[in-house]
């Protein structure tokens, strides 16, 4: 069985006087362990795609089916809990609680899991070094360079020991040498733990570590290829 | 949860000088307020200080009497009354007046009078009778002379008054000193007695007395309880018109009341100190309301800028708030860490403003600020001490931190309203 399946999904923005018809039409299966690039030009829709998938947005028509769950059929408490013990996300702009230290980020979601201190404790440790920056643990999002901010976002959406991570364009704001690095984790990440990782960009570098590649043309899919690495 | 907490309170550090800036103005606040109805209840305690000391905490009389004050509803204070009265267990101690209106008149001059007999000695020590005293002598427990108010006297023409001017060193301060000399030294007393005898007496002139309004000042006469009852009641012994009863317990007056009244039956009024001094209590009432509306006055501006801060700190972060969202905090859990906020932000200055207000406060409880000049001769002579006394009420402090935590909760529903709507994608495209 497909851990996502995704079907009919359309997406109008009502807003101005103009609709937007952001995604019209797209129907898709993820595998268990698979390393996706959803990719296309700015506006094509990638975005609004993901934040369906991870449930932050409803579609206006179509359905998300998670592990053979209709996701539109959760309550909204039951969406962020559902979210909560299986979704990781990494943002564009990191989004780190910037309140909480590197430490505390990756350990809030733990807590909110319900995870014991001393599990959450080592688990943090652990995360912060397998993403390579087990030093920074004390220090604030505010004196981490991107590249490193987006580890931690990494190990955030690792914490909650997720069925699959949902990343748009997470190196978008990093360097090359960030980037390369960030992929790095990410696709070990991947082979080791067989997490599921679905990403947006329109980088180069990141199209060429992907396991698929998924074209958005006008929201719409207009290529999924499989490439064996 | 723990983090929630340390989410809050390092939120508010965020912006250091906002967070700041709001907890002093709410601790300024406090310590106004608290300053201000310290001063205003302190004084208030001081005005009905002086009210129970001339009336009494409560006073049996006869049924009706306070209506219609006429010796014909005066009431015999046997023995058997005062004993009854003494087994309650608050009263401390009696103090009984026979009171009535007559016509007091000296030689050619007459005018309506308020005939007051008292046991001089205990008049004294409750009242300070004798410190009204500004010419001649105070009454002996068995005087025939009488003490008159000053105003009365000169207007029947008993005294003659002389003011000079004394102007000080500097001539900075100028004080008149009154010189009085007697003229005549009898007063006569014509008026109806008890059950419609006819009184009439004539007395010496002990001493003249000297009170604060112009009221009792133009009509009092004072002279012992026995003189009184001997003029007006010869054939009714022990008539008095009122009992005043002090009491060991203050707090249990109402209790007492039931008390004394079921005692005595319904023969007899048992009349509180609020129901006799009516006007002190309304005046106290609306200055109170004027001290209370400026309470709300103050309590608003805080108001206010408390709520500009968490607006701040609620608008400028929801793209946070929608973050933390989309990685599993429940809504609910968010809004407990916006209205811990706020309420540590109002919290903080409350307990400022109350460690600093306390020592504060209580220094002036002990050392009342000490008033002078004329104010001071005002003030005793309606038997008030001449200060300005501040109260000591925990009322005062805690009603301060019980609003401000209100006003706080109030203001917390913004963020919390936020918190149960925030719309994800909206916050996150900001
Ligand atoms: N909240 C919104 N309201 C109106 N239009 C939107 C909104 N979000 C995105 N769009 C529009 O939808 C289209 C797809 O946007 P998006 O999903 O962000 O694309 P991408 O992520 O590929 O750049 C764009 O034309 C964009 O302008
Ligand atoms: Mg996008």
């Amino acid at each position: 069985m497909s851990i996502i399946k995704i079907e009919n999904l359309h997406k109008t923005y009502n807003e101005t006087q103009v609709p937007v018809h952001a995604v019209r039409g797209i129907d898709l299966e993820f595998q268990e362990g698979e390393f996706t690039a959803i990719v296309g030009p700015s506006g094509c829709g990638k975005t609004t795609f993901l934040n369906m998938v991870g449930g932050l947005d409803k579609p206006s028509e179509g359905t998300v089916i998670i592990e053979g769950k209709d996701i539109a059929l959760l309550s909204s408490r039951q969406l962020i809990d559902y979210r909560l013990q299986n979704i990781g996300f990494v943002f564009q702009s990191y989004n780190l609680i910037p309140v909480l230290t590197a430490g505390e980020n990756i350990a809030f979601i733990m807590e909110l899991q319900g995870k014991s201190k001393k599990e959450r404790t080592e688990r943090v440790k652990d995360l912060l070094e397998q993403v390579g920056i087990g030093e920074k643990i004390d220090v604030r999002p505010g004196q981490l360079s991107g590249g490193q901010q987006q580890r931690v976002a990494v190990a955030r959406a690792l914490a909650s020991k997720p069925r699959f991570i949902l990343a748009d364009e997470p190196t978008a704001n990093l360097d090359s040498k960030a980037t390369e690095e960030l992929l790095d984790m990410m696709a070990e990440m991947n082979r080791k733990y067989n997490i599921t990782f679905v990403f947006s960009t329109h980088d180069q570098r990141v199209i060429n570590r992907a396991e698929r590649l998924i074209t958005l043309t006008d929201g719409q899919v207009t290529e999924d290829i499989s490439i064996d690495r | 949860m723990n983090t929630l907490f340390k989410i809050a309170w390092r939120n508010l550090w965020r912006n250091k000088k906002r967070s700041l800036i709001t907890i002093v103005s709410i601790f300024m606040a406090v310590l106004l307020s608290v300053f201000m109805r310290s001063m205003q209840l302190g004084s208030y305690g001081n005005m009905t200080k002086a009210g129970i000391s001339q009336v009494g905490y409560m006073q049996v009389q006869g049924k009706g009497y306070w209506e219609n004050q006429s010796l014909n509803k005066a009431i015999v204070y046997s023995k058997e009354l005062k004993e009854k009265i003494n087994e309650v267990e608050n009263v401390k101690s009696q103090l009984v007046q026979l009171q009535s209106f007559s016509l007091a008149s000296a030689e050619d001059k007459t005018k309506g009078a308020l005939i007051i007999g008292v046991v001089p000695e205990i008049e004294n020590e409750q009242r300070g009778l004798a410190k009204k005293l500004v010419w001649g002598s105070y009454l002996s427990n068995d005087d025939k002379g009488v003490l008159i108010a000053q105003d009365l006297a000169r207007y029947l023409g008993i005294i003659q008054v002389d003011k000079e001017i004394v102007y000080s060193a500097d001539s900075l301060e100028q004080t008149t000193i009154e010189h009085i000399t007697l003229l005549k030294d009898t007063l006569a007393i014509i008026g109806s007695g008890y059950q419609g005898i006819t009184a009439a007496a004539i007395y010496p002139v002990k001493g003249i007395l000297k009170f604060g309004t112009p009221q009792e000042n133009g009509s009092l006469i004072y002279m012992t309880l026995e003189n009184a009852q001997y003029t007006f009641s010869p054939f009714v012994p022990n008539l008095v018109t009122s009992v005043a009863i002090e009491l060991f317990d203050k707090d249990e007056i109402e209790e007492t009341r039931i008390e004394i009244q079921s005692i005595v039956g319904d023969k007899y009024d048992v009349m509180l100190w609020g129901e006799m001094l009516v006007e002190l209590v309304q005046s106290i009432q609306s200055d109170n309301v004027g001290g209370i509306i400026m309470l709300g006055i103050i309590y608003m501006i805080v108001g206010f800028g408390l709520l500009g801060t968490v607006l701040m700190m609620t608008m400028e972060r929801r793209r946070e708030m929608a973050v933390m969202i989309s990685v599993g905090l429940q809504r609910s859990r968010l809004a407990i860490i916006l209205t811990v906020e706020s309420i540590i932000l109002a919290i903080l200055g409350v307990i400022a403003g109350i460690l600093i207000s306390y020592p504060f406060i209580y220094y002036l409880f002990l050392n009342p600020i000490p008033l002078e000049g004329e104010m001071a001769e005002m003030m005793t002579s309606f038997n008030m001490e001449p200060i300005i006394p501040f109260s000591m009420d925990f009322s005062i402090f805690y009603n301060q931190a019980l609003v401000i935590f209100i006003l706080a909760l109030l203001i917390a529903l913004y963020p919390l309203f936020t918190a149960f709507r925030l719309q994800l994608i909206k916050a996150f495209n900001k």
